[in-house]
Formats: structure tokens, sequence, C-alpha cells
């Protein structure tokens, strides 16, 4: 779940308990203060028609305007109904309560009442209304009074559905809105998540841009001085190599010139010279290895300096697989390989090192040599296709099994071990092309199937 | 022949006079930048071997202040560096050529041939062998004055061959001189042999007798 969901999600959650505790509050309130109202009133309409007839012996001259709103009854000290008003005579449900009730002085009661009996409260909308009931003792007689909830009970139940309402459409506000801000808040991550993507062991000198001096900020701080540290710490292995691979090539002159004055000067037998041919071609071998390692690196440094690149001459790939080919021609010919060469004429530019360059396809062509049996087949192709230039080399032989297929561009990766001892590979060859290949911002992929063929295709980008 | 060898590892230094008084050249050795500079300004030489890296001073110091004082010696670079690195600055102060560390003897012989041919004159550009005539300058072969046509990787391994005269030379330093050390060593040696193999074939159009002898086990050697 993305952290703007679970943000979205727990800001909501809260905003709707909040929400729910509020109107609940709300409600419980507005329910007492009006329920509060009506029974004082209640309490102080039956106090004042008490006295009047109680102590005045007459009923109160608005009674009559009061029968019309209040369900008036009231009773003598021994609970014989002295007088009932217009609406109490009509309402025969509302029970006697005065009657059951004997030591309290007041009590407050509320029934349910089917009121489809009384045609003048609207028997169509509901079946059912409350009377709030107030019942009084007096010295010398009872008072109950009693008021229809209807009206009250349906603002109630409006505010209810406010609520009920609301509290939807808010929540769902709440939630677009909360959406919005941690979407807002949270889009300069989607750019640091963009741009480290980006960043790898070829471009550690890249660093985030700081927006803003928030905790994103801080974060996109730490990320620069992570990768601060990570760069010295790659510059300083990849400085070792190159340096180690150095001082190795004064002492290898060294031995080798000191070898080669014993081997021509000296007199040596045949059994020995045949021992220091081997010592002298295995010298060979270290040089070339400490020289690919060398290349490597120069490579890494290229890359790693976007002024050099930016240095890069435009270079005719046509002409550079033409070299190529044209030597290998005679190696194919020597080792009965069938060659196919399918090269576009027209000039193909890129921007690059063109010294590079020939070295990348050098080792594909040699690698397709080394890997054909005798007697097979090699096909190269390049064209043009969609402001990109495609190269192909395909040669039948052993291919390559699925598994060992992701690795084959890895360092000192070899695929075949016991061929590669024969054909003296160091395992460098096909990392060097993809180093070559990518400084050049091209990319290169490889295919194969056991037993039948491999091939290795590379594309670039057009320069105009 | 006359030559100075300016390298601070004193048993390379010794190595390198070693190899070039095979070739009959009289050499003087020197193991820092300002007695090297001294030795140039007292004494003739007819080519300079500098190493970059010296203790005092850098090549490229030397190389500029011989060439201010208008002494014209061929210089030789000798660098542990990749072409790659460090390739344009000295061609670019004047020296004659770089060789890279490690390198072959018969390597920096012909290096050395090369360079004193080149520096001296029009004439010296041709080299004789027999009926074998090589233009060093334009890359030309001639046999018994009709032109042989090579691609230009026979050339090389043939002007290799001729600046190395009298001496076999091995099909890995062969490789080397053609392809450089960054090269799969063993698949270029074997292709060095494919070359000569048409050379000679190449050749055989010209003379029954052939120009290139096999070193069993090593390597090849002009005749």
């Amino acid at each position: 779940m993305s952290i703007k969901f679970k943000i979205t999600l727990l800001f909501t959650i809260f905003s709707l308990i909040i929400l729910i505790l509020f109107s609940g509050f709300i409600l419980i309130r507005s329910y007492f203060l009006i329920y509060g109202t009506i029974d004082n009133n209640l309490e102080h309409l039956s106090e004042e028609i008490g006295k009047s007839i109680f102590n005045n012996k007459h009923l109160p001259e608005d009674i009559e305007i009061l029968g019309n709103r209040y369900w008036i009854t009231i009773y003598s000290e021994k609970k014989n109904v002295i007088y009932k008003s217009f609406l109490a005579k009509k309402l025969t449900k509302i029970p006697d309560l005065c009657k059951s009730f004997r030591n309290q002085n007041k009590e407050t009661f509320e029934i349910k009442v089917n009121k489809k009996k009384f045609r003048y409260l609207d028997p169509d909308k509901r079946h059912e209304v409350s009377f709030r009931i107030f019942c009084k003792k007096f010295p010398k007689g009872y008072i109950q009074i009693a008021y229809p909830m209807e009206s009250t009970e349906e603002s109630f139940q409006n505010l209810l559905g406010v609520v009920a309402w609301g509290i939807p459409i808010f929540i769902i506000l709440i939630a677009i809105l909360g959406y919005y801000f941690s979407y807002k808040t949270l889009l300069p991550v989607n750019d640091i998540i963009k741009k480290a993507k980006y960043i790898s062991d070829k471009n550690l000198n890249i660093r985030l841009p700081i927006q803003s001096k928030d905790e994103l900020g801080k974060l996109c701080n730490t990320l620069n001085d992570l990768f601060e540290r990570l760069e010295k710490a790659f510059k300083k292995q990849k400085d070792f190599t190159a340096n180690v691979s150095h001082e190795l090539k004064t002492p290898l002159s060294m031995i080798k010139l000191s070898l080669e004055n014993i081997y021509n000067n000296g007199n040596i037998t045949d059994k020995d010279k045949e021992l220091m041919d081997n010592v002298i071609s295995n010298i060979s071998m270290l040089q070339n290895l400490i020289s690919k390692l060398l290349l490597l690196s120069q490579i890494d440094y290229m890359h790693g300096n976007p002024e050099i690149i930016s240095k890069f001459k435009k270079i005719d790939l046509t002409k550079i697989i033409e070299t190529v080919a044209n030597d290998f021609e005679d190696y194919f010919e020597n080792k009965n390989i069938k060659f196919i060469k399918n090269i576009e004429k027209r000039k193909n530019f890129i921007k690059g090192d063109a010294e590079l360059i020939e070295k990348m396809f050098f080792n594909l062509f040699l690698n397709a040599h080394n890997y054909t049996p005798a007697n097979g087949v090699i096909e190269v192709k390049l064209h043009k296709k969609y402001g990109k230039i495609f190269f192909h080399i395909k040669n039948n032989g052993k291919g390559i099994s699925e598994k060992k297929l992701p690795y084959i561009f890895d360092r000192f990766y070899r695929a075949d071990k016991s061929r590669s001892r024969e054909t003296g590979s160091t395992g460098l060859g096909l990392a060097i092309c993809k180093s070559i290949v990518e400084l050049h911002n091209g990319k290169i992929t490889v295919k194969s199937r056991i037993n039948s063929f491999t091939e290795f295709q590379i594309f670039f980008n057009v320069d105009t | 022949m006359r030559a100075l060898i300016v390298e601070d590892e004193k048993n390379l230094a010794k190595e390198l006079k070693k190899i070039l008084e095979n070739e009959k050249f009289s050499v003087s050795l020197e193991f820092n930048g300002e007695k090297a500079i001294d030795k140039i300004l007292g004494e003739q030489f007819d080519i300079i071997i500098l190493d970059i890296m010296l203790p005092d001073m850098d090549g490229f110091e030397i190389l500029k202040f011989i060439r201010e004082e208008e002494i014209k010696t061929p210089v030789l670079f000798l660098t542990a560096k990749s072409a790659l690195e460090d390739r344009v600055k000295g061609l670019d102060l004047g020296a004659d050529d770089y060789i890279i560390k490690p390198f072959s003897s018969s390597e920096l012989i012909a290096r050395v041939r090369a360079i004193i041919r080149r520096v001296s004159g029009e004439r010296s550009n041709i080299i004789n062998i027999g009926k074998l005539k090589l233009n060093i300058k334009t890359k030309e072969i001639f046999f018994n004055y009709r032109p042989v046509n090579l691609t230009p990787k026979e050339y090389s391994i043939l002007e290799f061959l001729i600046l190395n005269k009298e001496k076999p030379v091995s099909k890995y330093d062969i490789a080397e001189h053609i392809w450089g050390d960054s090269y799969d060593i063993l698949s270029t040696s074997n292709f060095v042999e494919v070359h000569i193999k048409n050379i000679r074939k190449k050749f055989l159009k010209y003379s029954k007798k052939q120009v290139i002898e096999t070193v069993r086990g090593f390597g090849y050697k002009i005749i």
C-alpha cells in the first residue's frame, strides 16, 4: 500500500471517528435540551392551571386556547375527572396516569399511542406518535397534561437526517482533500525515486536536487552524502585497480625484456628454450590481462566524465566494421567458416571513440570466430532503422545455455571453462564490449540456443 | 649509432641497454631528469629513449626543454599509461613516438629503427633487403621493382619483421605490435599465422624462394 493511500486512509478514519463523536454529542445535547424545555413548559402550565382551579376555584381563561395544543385532564382529590380539554376528550387512549401514582408529587412519562385514531394528527405520515405526559399532585387534586411530540420528533429526525447525510459527504470530501494533500506533499518523493533509480555505479557523480528545507530536503541531503561516500569508495577501488595494474607494468617489462635477452643471447639448451617459451607466453597472457583491466577502468573513468563523452567525434560505423570484417575474412577462410556479410553501403555515423568501437567489434568477431566450429557459418548485418543503427553478429555452434546467458557480460565470467582455457580467454572480452557499447549510449543483447546458434545484437543512436 | 636511455628503474634501463647494444648501438644511461638534460646538452645522440615518469621531473618537461634548446634528436617516450590516457600529449610536444610498457625487445628495436629512419631524410625511408624494397613512409612494398599488394595488417607484419632483420621475432610480439596487448593474445597470435600464410602466398607469384622463415616453436624471421 502506498504511503499516500495510508495517510489518506488514516486521516479519513480519524476524521470519521471525530465527526461521529461530535455529531453524537450535539444530538444528545439537543435531545436533552428540547425535552427539558418541553418538560419545563408542561410543569409550568400545570402549575398555573392548578393554582387557578384549586385555589381560585375556576378554570383559567385561556384553557380553551391551551386545549387546542395540550391534552389537559383535571382530577379531583379522589381521582375523579373534573375537566377534560377538547383534545383530551377525543384522546381516550392516553391512560389516566395520575390515577396510578401515589407518592410522588410530580412525574413525567412518555408513551406511544397509535395515532390512526386521531384524524387531526395527519394519519398518513406515521402510525405512532409519542406523548410527553406530565402529572402533578396538588393538595386538592391532580392535573395531567400531555403534549404530542410529533413536530419535535420530526425536527429531531430532520437533524438526524442531516447528520446521516452530512457525515458521508464530509468524509468523502476529507478523503479527497487528504489524498490531494498527501499527493502534493509526497510529489518530491517521486522525483527522488526517479533520480535515484537513474544513479548507478556508472554515474555516481549525479546528485539529487534539494527543493526544500523540510524532512524531504534533509532526506535528499542524507542520500547525497551517501552517494558522495559511495562515489569516493568506488573511486578508491577503481583507482586501486588502475594503480595496481600500472605498478605491475614496470616489473613486467623488466621480466619480459630480461627473459628475451637470455633467450636471444644466452647459451641455453633446447629444453630450457621450451620452458622459457612457456614462461614468455604466460607473461604475454598476464600482460594481456593487466591491459584489459586497465582498459576497463579507463572506460569506467570515461563513463563517469561527461566532458570526455561530450568531446566524442563523429565516426562512421560502416567503415570500422568493414575494416574489422576485411581482416576476419582471412581468419574465417582459414577455418573454413562461411561468412555472410550484409552491411549497408552508406555511412552510419555515431558519436564515439573509433579506437574503442573497433576494439568492441574486433572482440565480437573474435568471439564468433573462436566459438564457431570449422565449416560453420557466421552472419553479420548492419542496418539503420527508426533512427537507430542495428548490428547483428550470429554464429552457429554450441550455443550458450539459458542459465549462463545472463552472466556472459560479467567480468571474469567464462561460459565454457575448458574451451576458454584453450583459447586463452580472460573472461573480460564481452565485459569490455558491454562497457564500450554503454559508454556510447548503446545497448548490447545476446540470444542463443544450445547446439544451434549465438547472436549478439547492438544498437546505437544515429548521429545526424 | 648513439642512444641515450633515461629511465629511473635501473634494472629496466640495463635490460634496454643490452637490447640496443645487441643491435650495435652505443648506449648511455641516465637515471634522473637533471643529469639527462646535462647529457643531452653536452653530447650528440641519434635517439633518446625517455621515461615519462622520472623522480625529479617528468619526461614531458625534459622534452619541452630540449626542443626549446633547438635540439632535434628524435625522442621515444616510454610510458606505463595506456594509449587512451596519454596519447596526444607527448606527440603534441614533439615526441617522435611512444611505446607502452610492457613491450618486447622486438617492438623497441622496430620503433627505434623506424624513428631514426624517418628523421634522417627521404632516402633512409627506403629499406632494401635482397630483392625486397620497403618504403616505411609511403608503406609500399616492391619485389624485384614490382609492387606487391598487401593488406595493411600484412604490410605491418612484414615491416615489423624487416625492422627486426637478422633477429627472429616471436608471434606474440608480432600480435602485440599489430593489435596491442588488450586483445586475446593467443587468438591474435594465431591470426598472425594466417597473415604470414597469406603474405607467403602473395610472394609466391614473384619468387619460389620464401621471404619469411619460420622459427619453429617461436616465431618468424625475415630472410
